[in-house]
């Protein structure tokens, strides 16, 4: 096992060197660059923009630059904005939070929500829930996540005024219920896509064990139906669901992005954006890297958690 | 002897594309106490869709129907047909266990051997999970599995084939029921591990007095274990006599073909390496030829007799029966 850990960790690391080097070269081969964003301060000439390049040191050739910066990547100085000179890893924790809570509490609706349609469409197949189950699904990851934030916002901030229309907290409140009620409604936007994907994985996997022969054998047993439901089946059907989970989890990080936008949470995916349209590359470069090391790391408690569920799975 | 169950007139349907499909009809057996019933036949012969009947493990109606009925003789008797879901459950496992052909996918693979055996007791019976892991230890070491004690926290995946269907056995026999259904349960085994696994039921089966049923396609799994014999066809019975009887003198052209069909190392008048086959394949239950069944595939066929209903089962004395309009005339060609 500690093998494994160790076997994976260095795995890891050369995936997010070889990261670093494609993120890296990507980003300055994109038109613009680094510079694009001084050059539209009013008054600057070309001669000053060549010291500000000079001074930065982004007219070295890019591979020194890249070695510069991943250097400092690995001692723990990712660099500083461009924007406003802020160290890049304290802006990175500063939006951390927020996508978290984001992330968490839309993952924990999603997971428990799509995990009961799941079982319900399996248990009762083609039943007129099951259907309801697979045509709502397929409406939710057919309509664009912004246009439920906007009809979201139209309908429960502007016509009913019951919930904020954006942002995490109003200013001079900020207490637990103030969050809560700003969190609603991204949270529930979030969850909707990923409820229909997990219930449709949940179900899959279901139907995949209901017929297996242990599951006969546990009827032929005379055990209780709930019995033969959570021990038997569920039990086995939710293993490939954690690797799902790991794959999943870690994305949304910066894949809550377009519902952050709408509702104008102060999250990563909103930074990785702004940071974007800014061409404020050195937090581009963090957020990326970040993205990457939380996925790797999600991977790869997946697959221990597997190994300790399922005695077929070994990790050597 | 005593009679353990009762089935009288079983049919069996599906429900296909809104028409309901009859894949068993008209079964009459009885089980005894301490005796063996084989039901034999191909696949597609109804025979395993009569024991999941038994152990109502077919899909609830409208998916499926049956009629007939299956009496559970005991303190009182009770029809298993028309018992409640609750009321079966209690029957499933404590009265009548059952066992399957593939043991290698019949055992939960994220759940210890030990688990899945307490499992079936406690959900029967009132026991301490200490006292019901004791009899568990008892069960293994009952069908012959060294160091059982230590096996308990063995996983499905750690054990041979073999080893399995002596744990599936070992949970079907852990609340003593009076009848074990083996379906096909060597079938996926070794022809060694085969000859252990029967002896092993024989054993248990002398120990317990539980009455078996035993399906199987194999003839001389027959000739090991069991006391009366029944050959099916298309969903129906169309031979059952003693065993002795059955395979020493068979009447129905079905029953012999099914055995010459088996290898055997000599084989009188054949040639080596020269296998009889049945020619054709079992017919869709949907769409069975009229009159006997087996007419199109038969080689003693006669048109105007065998393709002209009905057929029905005919006592050839001495409790063997045939459904065969030509039995007479071919024993007495035969000799």
């Amino acid at each position: 096992m500690l093998r494994f850990i160790l076997h994976r960790f260095g795995h890891s690391l050369l995936l997010l060197f070889l990261v670093s080097i494609l993120g890296f070269t990507i980003l300055h081969l994109a038109p613009g660059g680094p510079l694009s964003q001084f050059a539209l301060s009013p008054g600057m000439t070309q001669a000053e923009l060549h010291k500000i390049a000079e001074r930065m040191g982004l007219n070295r050739p890019l591979p020194v630059q890249w070695f510069d910066w991943f250097t400092g990547l690995v001692i723990g100085d990712w660099g500083h904005s461009f924007r406003d000179g802020r160290a890049v890893l304290d802006i990175i924790m500063g939006h951390l939070f927020a996508t978290l809570l984001l992330v968490i509490s839309s993952t924990i609706l999603s997971v428990g929500l799509g995990t009961l349609v799941g079982v319900l469409g399996a248990t009762r197949r083609y039943s007129a829930f099951d259907y309801l189950a697979t045509v709502g699904a397929m409406i939710a990851l057919s309509i664009p996540t912004f246009w439920f934030g906007l009809v979201a916002i139209y309908v429960f901030s502007l016509k009913l005024g019951w919930l904020p229309s954006g942002n995490m907290y109003s200013i001079g409140d900020e207490s637990v219920l103030d969050y809560a009620r700003h969190l609603i409604m991204p949270s529930c936007v979030l969850a909707l896509v990923q409820v229909a994907i997990w219930s449709r994985y949940m179900r899959s996997s279901m139907l995949d064990v209901i017929d297996q022969d242990f599951v006969r054998t546990a009827r032929a047993k005379g055990l209780a139906r709930s019995r033969v439901l959570y021990a038997h089946i569920l039990r086995n059907a939710l293993i490939p669901m954690i690797t799902l989970l790991g794959i999943q989890l870690p994305t949304l990080l910066s894949g809550a992005l377009v519902t952050e936008t709408v509702f104008t949470w102060p999250g990563i995916g909103r930074l990785f954006l702004d940071s974007l349209g800014y061409n404020d590359y050195p937090v581009i470069m963090g957020v990326l890297m970040f993205t990457a090391i939380f996925v790797l790391l999600g991977n790869l408690i997946a697959d221990i958690l597997v190994a300790s569920v399922d005695p077929r799975v070994r990790l050597e | 002897m005593t009679t353990v169950l009762t089935v009288e007139d079983l049919s069996i349907g599906f429900r296909s594309e809104g028409k309901v499909v009859t894949v068993v009809r008209g079964v009459n057996f009885k089980l005894e106490a301490g005796q063996t019933l084989a039901l034999v036949g191909e696949s597609g012969s109804g025979k395993s869709v009569t024991s999941l009947g038994i152990m109502g493990l077919l899909p609830p109606p409208p998916q499926s129907r049956t009629d007939g009925r299956i009496i559970l003789h005991g303190d009182q008797d009770t029809d298993l047909l028309t018992l409640p879901e609750a009321g079966m459950r209690r029957v499933r496992g404590d009265r009548i266990a059952m066992i399957f052909q593939e043991p290698l996918t019949s055992l939960n693979p994220v759940h210890t051997v030990g688990a899945q055996i307490v499992e079936a007791i406690r959900s029967h019976r009132r026991m301490t999970r200490k006292a019901a892991r004791a009899r568990a230890i008892d069960l293994i070491e009952q069908v012959g599995i060294p160091d059982a004690a230590a096996r308990l926290g063995s996983y499905p995946h750690e054990l041979s084939g073999g080893m399995r269907q002596r744990i599936m056995i070992a949970i079907a026999l852990a609340l003593e029921p009076d009848i074990l259904i083996a379906d096909e349960p060597t079938t996926a085994l070794d022809v060694t591990v085969q000859a252990q696994i029967i002896d092993l039921l024989r054993r248990l089966q002398a120990d317990t007095g539980m009455a078996m049923l035993f399906i199987t396609h194999d003839f001389g799994v027959v000739a090991d274990v069991a006391d009366r014999t029944i050959v099916m066809y298309a969903g129906e019975m169309v031979e059952e006599g003693s065993t002795d009887t059955v395979l020493g003198r068979p009447l129905m052209p079905y029953t012999r073909g099914l055995m010459s069909a088996v290898p055997k190392l000599q084989t009188a008048g054949l040639k080596q390496g020269e296998l009889q086959t049945i020619d054709g394949f079992v017919p869709d239950p949907a769409n069975l030829p009229t009159g006997c069944s087996f007419h199109p595939r038969c080689r003693h066929m006669r048109e105007g007799l065998c393709d002209v209903p009905p057929v029905p089962l005919e006592d050839a004395g001495d409790r063997h029966m045939v459904r065969c309009k030509r039995w007479q005339d071919l024993a007495e060609a035969s000799g």
